[in-house]
């Protein structure tokens, strides 16, 4: 079983920072999905894992191994890790068997264990059929197994997979999402799951590294993720997440704090450490806003615009608090839905109190060869 | 649960596995560095130092001398006025089989690419017994000159026109590359605002193609300047002197002592040749390159004027291929030149003399034979770790050799004999042997000398390569030697297969390096046919020249039949 131990690493192209003060600590057998737009550095981190490139600074660990930092540098073809690439590069010269057993092949493997392991390897990818065809006559999900396979035979422990779905489309996702459920039930190892897709990394990983500009935002479970946001730009970036503004916080202890959004006091659920402030920001989501209860106090907001989904009608409302605001909300489909121009009563069924950022990573401090206990602790949440 | 495999090899594996690698870089370097760094700067000392220091007079007499003068003239005037030839024939030939639906377009263009393939002197000879006052072809077709009257070729003019021609070829590949990668849409929406395809092409088409053109028109210029075969068959018995014909008369005949001086001519040559490559590469600077979309040609046809037009593209390969090489095999069968082919005189003890016969021309084969298969198979295995390291990984090393590899190629064969002879002349130290007069220092300057031809297809095979198939390999554990086994050969094989090809038809009649370095021991057969015509064995000459033809034809086919299994855009005689 192998871990992984990111610690921060840095890394630049020429004058442009990449990568910057990647702290990450994945268990053995973990499932985990990195997720951030596009050219935040995502592919990068994958390559200095694998060992094709160099951090600039910074050490990574496997399981007790220190695989690159300082003068350690240690290549790929020595780490014993598995990639499943986008482009799948599966060798065209050789068939789908030689290809899942090439790894074995320059192991030097006898014979025969070789032929049982990629026997083994396709049966459970379903492939066995295909074992002498060339990758050239396989189907795109066929040939995304094969990739599958050729690491569930090499037996590597840390399994390392680039956007491994974008190339797919719709209906061959959900499949192929089934497939690496299994894939890591039956083979144990620790998967780094690069993708764009949230909803994506929702359904499969154990936890989620975000990532934006080289940075990592947070790594959390799914549901911490959506729910308890470590700051404004994984707050808006998950879920379709809203920011919002708030007055005079005041946590009342047990998680729960008060303060004023749009002229209203309102409850919010807060980190247990959280503290009074002037200023702060809250999260929410777009389903957690819905139209008050007769006997609510709401947040009166006006319709500016809707549009008919299908089964429900997407809102758009402007609060009369805050002109410049403006919120989404969705309604199930009614015979009688509320027109544009209707003044609404609006409330939230969940908020978050986004908590105070810490001031050395969100304003781009240098990066220090100390990283603070806190912030370890931060982002090694297990 | 499955094992691990890596984590037992692991722990000796990647120091060793790591040196294999730069140890490959290493003699890269070094290969690089003594094909065509050292013989640049050899070149350079010989030709500005003297025992004294800088030789300053001897330099001042040299380009005093009128033969100096008329030689470096002769030189650019040839060279310019050949490459507007080959421009306009190029040109209007890649435009026709680019933008119109003509049948018979592979045919066309095999026949055109061909006389690319033929030795220079092949087809000089070719030329001069065809248009010769007792030409065999005129003389059928009752078009003979008065005997007596001056041959038309032994002129600055035959020389312009007969470069011109051989390089046409050259322009035409430029240019259909870059008339390809003209957006369609462009010279559709022309079409659309009521251009006439003679319009869009001249209107539209050209001008955005001018960066090929320019590009075309530096190789046309470059290999002018460097055609050995053509300048000497042709500028000696017409009294053109030019800077390569002056360089191996003077070393032929005056020896070691012309050497200095020879040196400086030959770096005008090299200055000359750098000049057309950087005029282009700054031409091409300014250029739009746009990326290629689809590369689909917007097809002109030609209506009723393409009969015309196929019976005129025709009648040029008649008379610039056919009527030459028809000449040329009739001579080849003939008992003595001049002859005229009948039943009585046909005969084929030229090629019994060419091929069993002659003890010289047959060793002389040989060592040709030898020596290119040896370079081949050097410069194919060269060019496949050289590939590796210029298209995947980047630092000063690499650097190195990018601009080595660029270098050997912009030197002229007759320089880089020169060169190599300045670098080999003096014993080896260590061993206290010269390498001069044997076949080693003809090979050192094939390697170098055609380094760069090998390259050029490789890369491109290369950039076809997802490089995600060696990671993967690298991935499962294979190292260096072990990946570039597996993995880089089984890909690139084809691709490296055919520029052996191109180098062994290259090199294999190779003359103008060759002529300097051989020695009465060691001949290679390329010069030979020099000899010949020079000795009267016009008809033997004739032969030999038939002969490397067929072998090239041969050559050709067979890459052709064999070419669904190569990359695109690798062999340039295919459509
Ligand atoms: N070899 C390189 N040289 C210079 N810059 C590079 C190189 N590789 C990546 N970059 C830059 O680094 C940044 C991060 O690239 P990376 O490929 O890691 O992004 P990504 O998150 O994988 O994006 P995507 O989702 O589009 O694949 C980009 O701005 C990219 O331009
Ligand atoms: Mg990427």
């Amino acid at each position: 079983m192998t871990g992984l131990r990111l610690s921060n690493i840095g890394k630049s192209y020429g004058e442009t920072r990449v990568l910057a003060n990647i702290d990450l600590d994945i268990a053995a057998g973990e499932f985990v999905a990195v997720l951030g737009p596009s050219g935040c550095g995502k592919t990068t981190l994958l390559r200095l894992i694998a060992g094709f490139d160099k951090p600039d600074e910074g050490t990574i660990t496997l399981g007790d191994r220190q695989v690159a930092g300082g003068k350690v540098m240690v290549p790929p073809e020595a780490r014993g890790i598995g990639i499943v690439f986008q482009s799948y590069a599966l060798w065209p010269h050789m068939s789908v068997a030689e290809n899942v057993g090439y790894a074995l092949k320059v192991a030097r493997l006898p014979r025969t264990e070789r032929e049982t392991r990629v026997a083994r390897a396709l049966d459970m990818v379903n492939l066995t059929p295909f074992a002498t065809r060339r990758p050239a006559d396989l189907s795109g999900g066929q040939r995304q197994r094969v990739a599958l396979a050729r690491c569930l035979a090499a037996g590597s422990d840390l399994v390392l997979l680039d956007e491994p779905l974008a190339n797919l489309d719709v209906h061959l996702r959900a499949a192929m999402e089934e497939e690496f459920h299994r894939f890591h039930r039956e083979s144990g190892a620790t998967l780094v799951y690069i993708t764009h897709d949230q909803s994506e990394a929702m359904a499969l990983a154990d936890r989620i590294a975000v990532m934006d500009k080289g940075r990592l935002l947070q790594c959390a479970s799914p549901r911490d993720l959506y729910r308890e946001p470590a700051d404004a730009t994984v707050a808006g970036f998950i879920g379709g997440g809203l920011v919002l503004p708030v007055d005079d916080l005041r946590p009342l202890g047990h998680g729960i704090a008060t303060a004023d959004l749009l002229g209203r006091r309102l409850r919010l659920r807060c980190h247990a450490g959280e503290t009074a402030r002037s200023l702060a920001m809250a999260s929410t989501h777009p389903a957690d806003i819905h139209i008050a209860a007769p006997d609510e106090t709401g947040i009166p907001a006006r319709v500016i615009a809707r549009t008919y989904r299908g089964g429900s009608w997407s809102y758009e409302l402007r609060p009369e608090a805050d002109p410049t605001l403006k919120l989404p909300m969705s309604l199930p489909d009614t015979a009688t839905p509320p027109e544009p121009g209707a003044l609404l009563e609006l409330a939230f069924r969940d908020l978050w109190a986004i908590p105070l950022a810490d001031a050395s990573r969100s304003h781009g401090a240098p990066p220090s060869s100390f990283p603070s206990p806190h912030l370890t602790e931060q982002f090694q949440c297990a | 649960m499955t094992l691990t495999l890596h984590s037992k090899g692991a722990p000796r594996a990647p120091l060793f596995r790591l040196s294999a690698e730069t140890i490959v870089l290493a003699l890269l370097a070094l290969l690089i560095l003594s094909v065509s760094v050292a013989p640049m700067l050899r070149l350079a000392q010989a030709a500005l130092f003297d025992d004294g220091g800088l030789a300053v007079e001897r330099l001042a007499r040299l380009f005093a001398r009128p033969q100096t003068t008329a030689a470096i003239w002769n030189t650019i005037q040839i060279a310019l006025a050949s490459t507007l030839v080959s421009l306009l024939v190029g040109t209007v030939f890649a435009v026709i089989v680019v933008q119109t639906d003509l049948p018979g377009k592979s045919a066309l263009v095999f026949a055109f690419v061909l006389p690319l393939m033929i030795p220079p002197q092949v087809t000089a000879m070719a030329w001069i017994q065809a248009f010769s006052p007792s030409s065999p072809v005129l003389g059928a077709l009752g078009l003979s000159m008065e005997a007596g009257t001056r041959h038309p070729l032994y002129s600055k003019a035959g020389i312009i026109l007969l470069l011109g021609i051989y390089n046409a070829p050259l322009v035409y590949l430029a240019m259909q590359a870059s008339l390809r990668r003209i957006p369609l849409d462009l010279a559709e929406a022309a079409r659309a605002a009521g251009a006439g395809p003679v319009r869009v092409l001249l209107t539209v088409i050209l001008p955005l193609a001018r960066g090929g053109m320019v590009a075309a028109a530096s190789l046309a210029f470059v290999s002018a300047i460097g055609n050995f075969g053509i300048q000497a068959m042709l500028g000696i018995p017409a009294r053109v002197p030019t800077l390569i014909t002056q360089i191996y008369q003077q070393i032929n005949g005056l020896g070691p002592s012309a050497l200095p001086n020879m040196a400086a001519l030959s770096m005008v040559l090299t200055a000359l040749t750098v000049a057309g490559v950087l005029l282009a590469a700054r031409a091409g600077e300014r250029n739009d390159t746009r990326v290629d979309l689809g590369s689909r040609a917007l097809v002109l046809s030609p209506g009723r004027g393409g009969p015309v037009i196929l019976a005129l593209l025709w009648g040029y390969l008649v008379l610039s291929l056919l009527l030459p090489l028809s000449a040329l095999l009739q001579s080849s069968l003939v008992p003595a030149y001049g002859l005229p082919l009948t039943a009585e005189t046909v005969t084929l003890k030229n090629y019994a003399a060419a091929l069993f016969r002659q003890v010289s021309l047959r060793d002389a084969f040989l060592t040709s034979l030898w020596l290119t298969l040896v370079t081949v198979g050097f410069l194919m295995l060269a060019s496949v770790f050289l590939g590796y390291f210029l298209t995947w990984r980047r630092g000063p090393l690499v650097r190195l050799l990018h601009f080595g590899s660029e270098a050997a190629y912009t030197l002229p064969g007759i320089t880089l004999g020169v060169a190599m002879i300045l670098l080999f002349l003096r014993p080896l130290p260590g061993i206290g042997v010269s390498l001069y007069g044997t076949p080693w220092i003809i090979l050192a300057a094939y390697v170098a000398g055609f380094l760069a031809l090998a390259l050029r297809p490789v890369l491109s095979g290369y950039a076809q390569i997802d490089r995600t198939l060696e990671e993967a390999a690298q991935v499962a554990g294979a190292g260096f030697l072990r990946r570039m086994r597996d993995v880089i050969w089984p890909l690139i094989a084809p691709t490296a297969i055919a520029a052996g090809v191109i180098v062994f038809m290259t090199a294999i009649n190779e003359i103008q390096t060759s002529i300097l370095l051989i020695s009465s021991g060691t001949r290679t057969i390329g010069p030979m046919i020099i000899f010949l015509e020079e000795g009267g064995a016009s008809t033997l000459a004739a032969a030999v020249g038939c002969l490397m033809i067929f072998g090239i034809l041969l050559l050709m086919l067979l890459s052709v039949a064999l070419s669904r299994f190569l990359p695109k855009g690798v062999l340039p005689w295919q459509f």
